[in-house]
């Protein structure tokens, strides 16, 4: 405050005292700054569902997409009173970022697809025994492949959803041009490559090739045909046990096919920058004589390739390692449920579970989308000529693993093909890179 | 004669008049501010830092292992590769991105008013279209089989120069920093020719009286005349080169081999697991964010004191 001389007050502007005074400036500044914050603080309570009280809605994540589950869930919140399911779908690519976000902030769904972070979760008591909650009666219905999985000891972590496995889908007029039937043997591939690509100038075999699990898909049951034994690439992705190494001949043996697929050019010379659209585009429009992919792709292909592509594929296994040999295949669950062990409504999500793996249910969720069956029964319920193709394979027994759970082995083992598919290593320089990328990124 | 003497009201004490050049009432209207702050950037940077000396997949045990994550880091291949990828792509990109604009820029500012208009719409266009749509866009522009890029090459008889553009790790960050100068070039012609448009015209007619060209006269006139747009749109450029992450993730998700992985897609990749699969590794990523948020900081402080010695 200015005084001037005389004791009178300066002729500059100035507010009355009773105008604004620093108490109330603070009093209303601080129930601002509280009003604001209020906002996140009960936000953030109310999300924290797991510290409340149990409430009816169970939670429920996928990346399935295509199945339409409202009419089930709408039938079953009306069979059982005051149930809710609240079901939320994410796009694939997000699907794990999303989840693992979720994760870490303690504030998972009740059930979710746990993908490669299964037996993480297991090991870290995030989710619930299986068995324990859904009673091993139940689970003897699915194939064992997909119960294995995801069990660690005498725990299992998952219930598989849907079945899994990988083909060749063929353009019959294609192949028929070049007087060539569907390979039997990944030798009889690199034989008929130049012959198709002269007569027809088709990329023989597309794929996709971008990072991601694709090469892995394709990896993996190729190294159980270089050993003829699944176990091998299970003991590998785990890398617990004393002497399996990534360095191994059966590793290397898969890494010199692969090698010889490529010199032999049956994948497009592009095939690093061939993402799935693209490799499915391909196959569809003339491009590619043939496409490896999964069951998964039945779906999509009949419901948006054209009329006359339509009776122009068929499917056929994936080539064996040599005449005589098993077809390995994939046989795993790319979608498989897991309880989350935080759920205030573990009940609630078994029930729903229950109700949806009901046989005739889940057969007509199944025929819906064409998808392949986890569990055994359901495969005689199948419509689709396809899906009991491929779920044939299963039955049959040239099943093995394809999805990594290990820690590391997905980077690594995409790094390693594509190495090898760029030409900048060896077999040997591949698998030994593989090796150690597993062992630096367990280190972390 | 009135004289003006200042006199403290009674019963307040002097440390309260002024803290740090604010009043005690100014600092409560900023503590709002000081809160967003707090919770969204202080609180995560102190979080990121502790989580980066545990080893932690985000929700199991959080084991404490000090410095070891920064230790793996300097011997981590894929570190060392997107340290070098990150370095190329923000040194090129900035060069580029500000060169190329400038140059059109000045050609602009030298044509007809009314052409200008028209050039620098054209120009922006790309700059209104997000990163991820532009990604996705030029994704398949240079797919080997179906995109534009090869067709084009094809049907103008320069089929010898197809490609797989992204498929190739010596030709995908080119690609991708084709792109990246497509995308922004709109946006620095716009900031460059806003201040052409502003300078004297005297300065320029002088010149040219003395007989200067039209070369030599953008050389040791306009431009300098415009230096501190320039290095703004530098720092600008240096800043979005070492964060880049929307381009790549999207064209390439890092690949083939990580010859497209910057600090942000690695990072995104540890922390969050990488796509279609895989464990994350929380702290070891977050270790990563760590060491990139010093770097950037160290080379934000070095353009901003060369900046402010320049006279």
């Amino acid at each position: 405050m200015m005084i001037s001389d005389q004791g009178s007050e300066s002729a500059g502007p100035r507010l009355a005292a009773s105008d604004v005074s620093r108490r109330r400036v603070l009093q209303v500044a601080g129930l601002g700054v509280g009003t604001v914050a209020l906002g996140p603080l009960l936000a953030a309570c109310s999300s924290s569902k797991k510290s409340g009280a149990a409430s009816d809605t169970v939670q429920m994540w996928d990346w399935t997409t295509e199945f339409d589950l409202a009419p089930t869930i709408k039938s079953y919140e009306a069979a059982n009173s005051g149930a809710k399911i609240a079901r939320r779908s994410i796009v694939f690519n997000s699907y794990q970022p999303a989840l693992q976000a979720a994760l870490t902030a303690k504030n998972e769904p009740d059930i979710f697809l746990g993908a490669n972070l299964t037996l993480q979760l297991g090991a870290a008591n995030r989710i619930v025994d299986i068995k324990q909650a859904m009673g091993q009666g139940f689970l003897d219905g699915m194939f064992p492949s997909i119960n294995m999985q995801s069990q660690v000891g005498d725990k299992q972590y998952s219930i598989g959803w849907e079945a899994q496995s990988f083909g060749i889908f063929y353009n019959k007029t294609l192949l028929a041009r070049a007087g060539v039937s569907p390979p039997q043997t990944w030798d009889e591939l690199i034989r008929m490559a130049p012959v198709i690509r002269s007569k027809t100038g088709a990329t023989p075999l597309a794929m996709t090739g971008t990072p991601g699990n694709n090469l892995c898909d394709f990896f993996m049951p190729l190294i159980t045909q270089a050993a003829d034994d699944p176990q091998v690439a299970l003991d590998l992705d785990a890398h617990t046990k004393s002497g399996v190494t990534w360095k191994s001949q059966p590793v290397i043996d898969a890494l010199t096919k692969v090698k010889d697929l490529v010199d032999a050019k049956v994948f497009d010379p592009g095939l690093l920058a061939v993402d799935e659209d693209t490799g499915r585009a391909a196959f569809t429009s003339g491009k590619a004589a043939m496409l490896f992919t999964g069951s998964f792709y039945v779906t999509v292909l009949r419901s948006s390739a054209s009329k006359q592509f339509l009776s122009e594929y068929a499917i056929a296994k994936t080539p064996a390692w040599a005449s005589g040999q098993r077809h390995w295949t994939a046989n795993q669950a790319g979608t498989a449920f897991s309880i989350s062990s935080r759920s205030k409504n573990i009940d609630a999500a078994v029930t729903w579970l229950k109700y949806l793996y009901e046989p005739t249910r889940y057969a007509t969720l199944m025929n819906q989308t064409n998808g392949m069956p986890a569990v055994k029964a359901s495969i005689a319920a199948v419509d689709s000529p396809d899906i009991k193709q491929m779920a044939q394979w299963l039955t049959d027994g040239d099943g093995c693993s394809h999805i990594f759970f290990g820690v590391g082995t997905g980077t690594a083992l995409t790094d390693g093909i594509t190495s090898i598919i760029q030409g900048n290593a060896s077999p040997q320089a591949a698998a030994a890179a593989i090796e150690d990328a597993v062992v630096q990124a367990r280190r972390r | 004669m009135t004289t003006i003497r200042t006199v403290r009201p009674a019963g307040r004490p002097a440390a309260w008049r002024r803290v740090g050049g604010a009043t005690p009432t100014g600092l409560v209207f900023i503590v709002p501010a000081l809160i967003a702050f707090g919770v969204f950037i202080a609180y995560p940077l102190v979080r990121t830092f502790t989580l980066s000396t545990t080893s932690t997949v985000g929700f199991g045990d959080s084991v404490s292992v000090g410095l070891r994550n920064y230790w793996l880091l300097l011997h981590d291949p894929v570190f060392l590769k997107a340290a070098r990828v990150t370095a190329i792509y923000t040194l090129v990109t900035t060069v580029l991105q500000t060169v190329v604009p400038l140059a059109l820029a000045l050609l602009i500012h030298a044509g007809p008013r009314r052409s200008a208009i028209i050039y620098r719409t054209i120009l922006f266009v790309p700059a209104t279209i997000s990163l991820a749509v532009t990604g996705l866009l030029w994704r398949l522009g240079f797919a080997p089989t179906f995109g534009p890029v090869n067709r084009i090459l094809a049907d103008i008889g320069l089929g010898s120069l197809q490609h797989p553009w992204l498929g190739d790790t010596s030709t995908v960050l080119p690609a991708i920093i084709v792109v990246s100068l497509w995308q922004s070039t709109g946006l620095f012609v716009l900031i460059f020719h806003a201040r052409l448009s502003g300078l004297d015209p005297t300065i320029s007619d002088a010149a040219r009286i003395d007989g200067a060209s039209a070369l030599r006269e953008a050389w040791s006139v306009t431009i300098p005349s415009i230096r501190p747009v320039i290095d703004l749109v530098v720092m600008l450029n240096v800043i979005s080169g070492l964060k880049v992450f929307d381009l790549n993730y999207v064209m390439t998700n890092g690949g083939p081999l990580h010859a497209s992985e910057s600090f942000s897609t690695y990072t995104y990749q540890l922390t969050f697991g990488s796509t279609g699969g895989g464990v994350s590794s929380l702290g070891y990523g977050s270790a990563l964010s760590a060491v990139v948020f010093l770097l950037t900081a160290v080379i934000t402080i070095v353009l901003y004191r060369l900046r402010r010695s320049e006279p």
